[in-house]
């Protein structure tokens, strides 16, 4: 597991620490850094891609000819991703055990009509970063785990009352899609007629149910489109991923990074302060600081719920736009 | 009797329909709302609680409805609270924000004024659940940690308890709040949720019987 990434001169990151834990939230309003913090693990998954120009800020004028990151772990020690004006590449330095850790990560950011796209019928259907690819990755569940997949439906039928399995067509010569069956006179629903809300949200469901997810996920605002009386579905997809022991599952917990600026999300947090990281910018810059460790948060907490409380600006990160 | 809950999540719900069956000693009955209620946190209850009210007293059969927030961090309600209201105590904010939108309320043949009836667990509703199981758990003991005692339990503790971990799945929850709920009624428990939490539980089930 990453504990902590410490980030120097990388884009709009000048000097900031981002601690992390089995399950993050980071909660700030846009501009605060939260997306270029999970977008950047997806960067040091091969920074030799990356030039002097994709890392510094254009906004900021600095005589820094460097970027440097430290990126610390519980188990495999350290490493460093560097990016310099003289050099035309990025590069990776540290343990090869982080390096591969980090090179699982996978940035989720789904996209209901890629979520509904017929599939081609192939072997080891991944789910990609869009949700593309969500009817193979069942399927092949269906086939490998079917008791996985039975427990999927249960709990999808948990979620929506309204939808009770998951079913499969055809729609083409080598294609696949999928289709929930309506829990009351058993009426096929094709992928492609579902609302977006419920194809996001199965999504998260069937990411939770994967058998060997990605060891380091991030989501970015997983809020997005979800009727607010599944953010709490969505957080438990989340925890079931950091948290597997909870939930009966025997694999390793995943590390999981969320962002969010939705006070109703981070209200689901409130009995899990040491989740979540506020992401704020002032004239110095961007900062991650743990919720526990802001000065006097017990008291700030005793004033309204955390989620007014973020969003009345006492905690920093100010939503001004939202 | 038909009851509609508001209230953080399904899970308190289930409990919420055992325990004000149990206050009544009837059965409650299903309203037809549509898709339930939205649960939500109690962030801008101000804005949220209007439109839920609205919703259950001209969309729905329903006769009542039970509005239940944890208390969490906010100050606990008491006495003084009656004649001077605490605008940091969440029964108090609550209490306003129904009276507000109830005043805007019209009623007509056939649609009587919603009832409705306000349940504020200190801290959390975990709390309700170990009535008669945990001797420690009412609100004048969380008084107590408030005012900077150090006391046996937090927030995070109560679910551990009644959990068995602090990040308990939606339906583990679900399943131990009804289990919980059941045995306090059938153990006859209410009065006791009444005696440790007259606030937040015994000025609900006041309400609840004003309903016959
Ligand atoms: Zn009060």
């Amino acid at each position: 597991m990453i504990t902590s990434i410490h980030y120097k001169n990388f884009k709009a990151l000048q000097d900031a620490t981002l601690p992390l834990g089995r399950f993050t939230l980071i909660v700030g309003a846009n501009g605060t850094g939260k997306s270029t913090a999970v977008k950047s693990l997806e960067m040091f998954k091969s920074p030799a891609r990356y030039l002097w120009n994709d890392i510094i800020s254009k906004s900021l004028i600095s005589n820094d000819s460097l970027s440097t990151v430290d990126i610390e772990s519980d188990r495999f020690g350290n490493a460093k991703v560097q990016f310099s004006q003289t050099s035309h590449k990025g590069s990776f330095s540290g343990n090869p055990n982080l390096e591969k850790l980090i090179i699982e990560f996978r940035l989720f950011s789904f996209d209901s009509s890629k979520i509904s796209a017929p599939v081609p019928i192939q072997a080891n259907t991944i789910l990609e970063e869009s949700g593309r690819g969500l009817a193979g990755v069942l399927d092949q569940l269906r086939d490998s785990e079917p008791e996985r997949f039975e427990e999927l439906n249960a709990e999808l039928n948990r979620w929506f009352y309204e939808y009770d399995r998951i079913l499969f067509e055809v729609p083409a010569d080598g294609q696949k899609s999928f289709l929930l069956r309506t829990t009351v006179g058993k009426h096929k629903i094709k992928a492609s007629e579902l609302s977006d809300g419920t194809l996001l949200a199965l999504a998260y469901l069937t990411i939770a149910y994967l058998p060997n997810p990605p060891k380091i996920v991030a989501f970015e605002e997983p809020e997005k489109g979800i009727h607010p009386r599944l953010l709490r579905n969505i957080q438990e997809a989340m925890y079931r991923l950091a948290y597997p022991e909870n939930y009966g599952e025997k694999r390793e917990p995943i590390q999981v990074i969320a962002t969010t600026h939705s006070p109703y999300l981070l209200d689901l947090f409130k009995d899990n302060p040491e989740e979540i990281v506020i992401s704020s910018k002032d004239e110095k810059g961007v900062h991650f600081e743990r919720l526990i460790d802001k000065p006097h948060i017990k008291e700030i907490l005793q004033d309204a719920p955390l989620g007014e409380i973020w969003y009345s600006g006492v905690l920093g990160g100010v939503p001004a736009h939202i | 009797m038909k009851i509609a809950f508001f209230s953080e999540s399904v899970a308190d719900e289930s409990a919420l329909k055992i325990l004000v069956s149990g206050i009544l000693q009837e059965e409650i009955e299903e309203t037809d709302l549509p898709n339930k209620l939205i649960y939500r946190s109690c962030t801008h209850l101000d804005k949220d609680l209007p439109a839920v009210i609205n919703a259950v007293h001209y969309n729905s059969n329903a006769e009542a409805l039970i509005v239940v927030s944890d208390s969490d961090d906010t100050p606990v309600h008491i006495n003084d609270h009656e004649e001077n209201e605490n605008e940091k105590c969440r029964l108090c904010q609550l209490r306003k924000a129904i009276e507000k939108s109830l005043s805007k309320l019209q009623t007509f043949e056939g649609k009587n004024l919603l009832k409705v009836a306000i349940g504020v667990p200190v801290p959390a509703i975990e709390a309700w659940y170990l009535i008669g199981i945990n001797p420690q758990v009412s609100s004048n003991y969380w008084i107590r940690f408030q005012n900077g005692e150090k006391i046996r339990y937090d927030r995070q503790k109560l679910k551990e308890q009644v959990y068995g971990t602090a990040r308990p799945s939606l339906k583990l929850e679900t399943e131990r709040a009804i289990e919980e709920s059941t045995r306090i009624v059938e153990n006859e428990l209410i009065e006791d949720l009444e005696t440790n939490f007259p606030q937040g539980f015994g000025k609900m089930a006041d309400e609840v019987r004003n309903w016959k």
